[in-house]
């Protein structure tokens, strides 16, 4: 393994690109995602994107709110710039969660999650504790399928032709539909 | 943050290495030496240490108070004190007139001065009570990884010194590179793939 400094600067285009690839996955092939575990019923972007562009004209833009329009982003893309954070929501049968992934360090930021199971006050916090424990951990195994699922594409000799391409395409028609072409 | 707050962040680690013996009394030993020190009437401007989940303000690690489930559960414990500038500004001022009086002299040499900053800043850093930040933990030790509930920068790196002093373990950072590396299986073929991954451009 490389040095982690080193690795953590040499890398860093990875987690933007995942967190790129996850909102293409998210609205185009939303059901096979979900179905890389059995408990997860739905998943779909949430209130916050913030998209980047590290070389040139370095813009950021941040988009907030209950159902944005993500008009700007997909141009932004289509510039050059990447996704760096991606508001998420996950529905599992028994639980909901809503959170941001940063695609620099693949930080879980701002997680919102019911308890899965109604507690009384008098309830030990040690019940408590390992019952939100047991949520988290699911929750990460769904972001870890989720990325290794992206880099088996991106390491595979099919990622420029097939899935990069297809990415580029997806980008392209909504930049079409943005134009009203 | 908090672990039971109502919104959570998370920094994940894989921690290195096992523990030779039993892993209880071994991290029992480890949080109570490095325990947090308590700073208040002490002319120091910061202290860190771990203390416990339930009570971070009384911490104790007696027998299996921190192992919840097959957890070791605790949080890290910065305490800072702030000392305004404009007040140590203001105390090294007077403190000057009144030396100056004192040895009827015009001026202090700059060695003096230097002096009298550090007993002044010592004076009031004894008086300003610390502010504690706590950040909680779980330690998923049979699975080889932490839970840190702090994505602050300077709290994510006072846990890793603080980690490594107190267990003789590493922590590795769960990142990109990292997660792609010790999280997915790769296999030596993929990872001489990873290693020569350049970025991709959007733009076609």
């Amino acid at each position: 393994m490389l040095d982690i400094a080193v690795a953590y600067q040499r890398f860093r285009f990875l987690g933007d690109e995942f967190l790129t690839w996850l909102w293409h996955g998210v609205e185009t092939r939303n059901e096979s995602l979900c179905a890389l575990d059995p408990e997860v019923k739905g998943l779909a972007l949430a209130e916050r994107m913030v998209i980047e562009n590290r070389e040139g004209s370095k813009e950021k833009i941040t988009i907030r709110g209950e159902d944005p329009g993500l008009e700007e982003a997909r141009i932004a893309l289509g510039r050059g710039a990447w996704v760096s954070e991606l508001g998420l929501s996950l529905r599992t049968e028994k639980q909901e969660y809503r959170f941001a992934l940063k695609a620099e360090n693949l930080n879980l930021c701002g997680l919102k999650m019911e308890p899965a199971s109604s507690f009384s006050l008098e309830e030990e916090a040690e019940t408590r504790l390992l019952d939100r424990m047991d949520q988290l951990i699911k929750l990460f195994e769904f972001i870890d399928k989720l990325f290794s699922l992206f880099l088996s594409e991106r390491l595979s000799p099919k990622w420029k032709g097939t899935h990069l391409a297809s990415l580029r395409r997806w980008l392209a028609q909504e930049e079409s539909k943005t134009r009203g072409l | 943050m908090g672990f039971f707050s109502s919104s959570i962040s998370c920094v994940r680690y894989r921690v290195e290495g096992r523990i030779a013996g039993n892993p209880t009394d071994f991290v029992r030993e480890g949080l109570t030496r490095n325990m947090i020190r308590e700073i208040e009437d002490d002319p120091a401007d910061s202290a860190s240490g771990w203390t416990s989940f339930t009570d971070p303000y009384q911490p104790a690690f007696e027998g299996d108070s921190f192992v919840w489930g097959t957890f070791f559960v605790f949080a890290l414990r910065i305490d800072r004190k702030p000392l305004p500038a404009n007040l140590l500004r203001k105390e090294f001022s007077r403190s000057s007139k009144r030396r100056l009086s004192e040895t009827r002299r015009s001026f202090l040499s700059r060695d003096e001065k230097e002096a009298l900053r550090e007993k002044v800043s010592r004076t009031l850093l004894a008086r300003i009570p610390p502010v504690p930040h706590v950040h909680d933990l779980v330690w998923d030790y049979e699975n080889h990884r932490l839970f840190f509930f702090s994505v602050q920068k300077a709290a994510n790196e006072e846990l890793e010194k603080l980690f490594r002093r107190s267990f003789s373990l590493s922590l590795i950072r769960i990142f990109p590179y990292t997660a792609a590396e010790l999280l997915c299986g790769l296999k030596e073929k993929e990872r001489d793939l990873l290693a020569a991954l350049t970025p991709s451009r959007l733009k076609a």
